[in-house]
């Protein structure tokens, strides 16, 4: 059952008229059609449906004026019985107005409480059961008192997941919520002068206890405070283009491609890149593919990754983040891989890919690449990667650079290996030569610190025996 | 590591600072010729002569009156009261002068001062002298209050309170003074304001100081044969308190239980747990529960007595409850 309400059509709208409903109980009706025309104080506007179903009562008629958030009408989803509700007194209001922004693409609005009584749910638990989709006004709850907990939720989703719902992921084994870190405490002298200097105390580096932070670190921030930065250029705030239908044909792109676009702008602005190529002489290499690949379908991709992992083990400020004047030192490496999917450009992650055998690389990323294609990656899949590689040498690349993947501070920028002339022991044969090249975070990573990184990765790349030295192979 | 008591450490504590640092001095009742009522002063009048370590009358308030004075006059006292329930005929030397004076005026003096006290019950002494005042300490603001739970903490945070500008109030428990454990010969101080946690676990959140530290972990050993994984935080600093460790580990728990040995009304765990809704209650999976001392007098009777303390059982039925299972 839901509950339609009197929507908020402007900021300063405290209640509404109902002009004429357009629809009568027992109707079906389906999303977006016109229910109702609600006169707003500043418009008359038309009140659209956001369900398919079933208008089961409507109880405001033509000319009540409804005060905002207060139910006008019932209705039932498709294939609940159009049952009134018995009782009438709001449990839990929903605006109906859409939001101006758009909304992330959960699978499926919960519906909100039925006018019966309130769920009880626990705040992480409902917290849980909004970011995975999932319905909780329909799970049963086996906390005290028929709380619906934790538990309940992960039980569902993964109820949901054997049923092999393509759209909804699966819960990750480990609990691994978001945390926000509690806020550092502040002496009260540096609160004092946060305060009146409108310090974005965000900027601030506690020096004290605990990271407390102290006014001599304020002040410090104070002095050297740098220019607001330019905001980040946006497309929009290109001048919009006119573009008429014989000249193109024009679409609204997913939200999930804004979201990319958004946040490769942000990384490409924000992150101070800076690029470094090596070549790695990969004939012996290529010489054992055929071998390798029968024996465990390893291909050139899986050979780059297997030498990152070796070479980020040696050189381990390379697995690193700079994150608001915090240093992240990750203790894995989460090996990112940019996978091309229908939907477009996906970086799926091998998590603790750190000491995996060759074997094990091939099995883990050909399930994840398969999984990304068809759209079954977990948020698990594609969380943190700290090192990223794309691999363009199968399109016959000589070099190219890559924007870099945040947390990542590195990607690899795979080329093709091309036959070229290599000079070696005063001698010169024609091998094959693979260009790499690392775009890198400034911020923590510096240019002696990659090139140091990438000759390890060329020696192993050239050396396929030490390459393939305790890798399974 | 030498392995040592929690006494011990104390002592040693107080050799190794009054050895660096002169101006430390150390009074009270019968610290000096009988060593102490508990024995934790054992040694000091003879290393360090009765000019720094003397016996004062029987006046609480007298002996903090002297402490805030000596500390005006630049000496860094460490005064023991001979437990936590005679502190309240000091209450206002302590809440009227030691807390306030620094700020009142306005900075210009320092106010070195650790006040020592055993409290705590379980030992059939009655209402009178089985306290545990903490929280009327805590709730003062101009005090820092310290309560290890362990020899290497009473050793490092007392260390830490003789070097401190602040009034501390450094309370010890008369059930640990012969826990043992190992203890550096030569360490630094503690930090002041940080919790440790003890022990790492996936499931639930629980959260002591002092005595209870150990009832916690009991409980979490308990629960761990249930196949339950519990984090125990000692928070060792009362006030202030470490926040963000309890709010970090709650936020990837999801179920906080806190565990104090005082009366539950405006308590140490209600202060927690307030905290814990207000910083991370999307993170919460369930209510904190509290595990808190009777709401009574302390009754001397045994069997009474032992059932208005928090046990490990108590905490074992709190977590299960906070996880339904």
């Amino acid at each position: 059952m839901y509950e339609i309400v009197m929507p908020r059509l402007s900021d300063s709208m405290e209640e509404g008229k109902i002009i004429k409903w357009k629809v009568k109980a027992g109707d079906a009706v389906h999303e977006g059609d016109v229910l109702a025309e609600i006169e707003s104080d500043k418009a008359v506007m038309e009140l659209e449906c956001f369900h398919d179903g079933r208008i089961a009562q409507i109880v405001q008629g033509d000319g009540a004026e409804v005060a905002v958030g207060q139910a006008i009408a019932y209705m039932a989803g498709a294939g609940e019985d159009a049952v009134t509700p018995a009782v009438a007194t709001q449990v839990e209001t929903k605006p109906a107005a859409a939001p101006a922004a758009p909304s992330p693409p959960a699978p499926q609005k919960p519906a909100p409480a039925p006018p019966e009584g309130r769920i009880a749910i626990s705040p992480y638990a409902r917290k849980l059961a909004d970011s995975r989709g999932i319905d909780y006004t329909k799970i049963k709850g086996t906390g005290p008192h028929g709380r619906i907990m934790a538990e309940d939720i992960e039980q569902a989703v993964r109820t949901v997941a054997q049923a092999r719902t393509p759209t909804i992921e699966p819960a990750p084994v480990k609990r691994t919520a978001e945390v926000r870190p509690a806020e550092p405490d502040m002496e009260p002298l540096a609160a004092a002068i946060v305060k009146r200097f409108r310090i974005d105390p965000a900027t601030l580096r506690g020096t004290g206890p605990h990271g407390m932070i102290l006014a001599d670190d304020v002040v410090a921030v104070l002095c050297v405070r740098p220019q607001p930065a330019a905001k980040p250029p946006a497309d929009e705030e290109l001048p919009a283009l006119e573009v008429s239908e014989e000249e193109a044909t024009v679409e609204e792109a997913s939200f999930r491609l804004k979201t990319q676009a958004r946040r490769v702008t942000a990384a490409k602005h924000v992150v101070p890149h800076f690029y470094i190529t090596a070549s790695a002489d990969v004939t012996r290499l290529l010489e054992r593919r055929g071998e390798l690949k029968a024996k465990f379908g390893a291909t050139v991709t899986h050979l780059v990754m297997l030498a990152s992992v070796k070479a980020l083990k040696a050189h381990p400020g390379i697995n690193r983040t700079w994150d608001r004047g915090r240093i992240i030192r990750w203790k894995h490496v989460n090996l990112g891989l940019a996978v091309e999917t229908e939907q477009g450009l996906i970086v799926a992650v091998l998590a603790e890919a750190e000491g995996l055998t060759l074997p094990e690389i091939v099995r883990r990323t050909t399930d994840l690449a398969e999984r990304a294609r068809e759209q079954h990656l977990t948020a698990g899949d594609r969380r943190h990667p700290t090192f990223v590689i794309s691999n363009l040498g199968m399109y016959d690349v000589e070099e190219f650079q890559a924007i870099l993947n945040p947390p990542a501070s590195v990607t690899l920028a795979v080329a093709s290996a091309q036959a070229a002339p290599v000079i070696r022991d005063g001698g010169i044969y024609v091998g094959k030569v693979m260009r790499l090249t690392a775009s890198c975070d400034h911020r923590v990573i510096d240019g002696v610190g990659a090139a140091r990184f990438l000759q390890e990765l060329a020696r192993l790349l050239e050396n396929p025996e030490t390459l393939l030295e305790g890798a399974g192979a | 590591m030498p392995k040592i008591t929690y006494r011990e450490a104390i002592n040693q504590a107080l050799f190794e600072e009054m050895h660096r640092d002169p101006a430390i001095i150390v009074f009270g009742e019968d610290v000096a010729l009988y060593e102490g009522s508990f024995k934790v002063t054992r040694g000091l009048m003879k290393e360090f002569g009765p000019e720094r370590v003397f016996d004062t009358p029987i006046s609480e308030a007298a002996i903090v009156g002297m402490a805030t004075g000596a500390a005006l006059g630049g000496l860094r006292p460490a005064a023991e009261l001979m437990t936590v329930n005679f502190a309240l005929v000091a209450m206002d030397q302590i809440l009227n002068h030691l807390a306030v004076m620094r700020y009142m005026f306005g900075g210009q003096v320092a106010l070195p001062v650790t006040i020592r006290m055993p409290g705590g019950g379980g030992h059939q002494l009655g209402a009178q002298h089985s306290h545990s005042l903490e929280v009327h300490f805590v709730h003062t603001p101009g005090l820092k209050v310290l309560y290890p739970a362990t020899p290497v903490d009473a050793k490092g945070l007392l260390k830490a309170a003789l070097r401190e500008n602040n009034p501390v109030i450094f309370l010890e428990h008369e059930g640990l003074y012969n826990l043992e454990g190992e203890v550096p010969g030569e360490m630094e101080p503690a930090q002041i304001g940080r919790a440790a946690v003890l022990r790492a676990g996936a499931d639930a959140t629980i959260i002591g100081y002092g005595a209870m530290t150990h009832v916690a972990l009991e409980a979490a050993r308990t629960l761990e044969s249930l196949g339950l994984d519990a984090e125990v935080i000692d928070l060792r600093s009362l006030r202030p308190w470490d926040k963000p460790t309890v709010m970090q580990s709650v936020a990837r728990t999801h179920h906080a239980i806190v565990v104090e040995e005082s009366p539950p009304v405006c308590g140490i765990a209600a202060e927690v747990a307030v905290n814990i809704y207000e910083n991370v209650f999307d993170q919460l999976d369930a209510p904190v529960e509290r595990v808190s001392g009777a709401d009574a007098p302390m009754p001397y009777a045994k069997n009474l007595e032992q059932a208005c303390i928090p046990h490990a059982e108590d905490v074992v039925a709190a977590v299960r409850k906070s996880l339904g299972r």
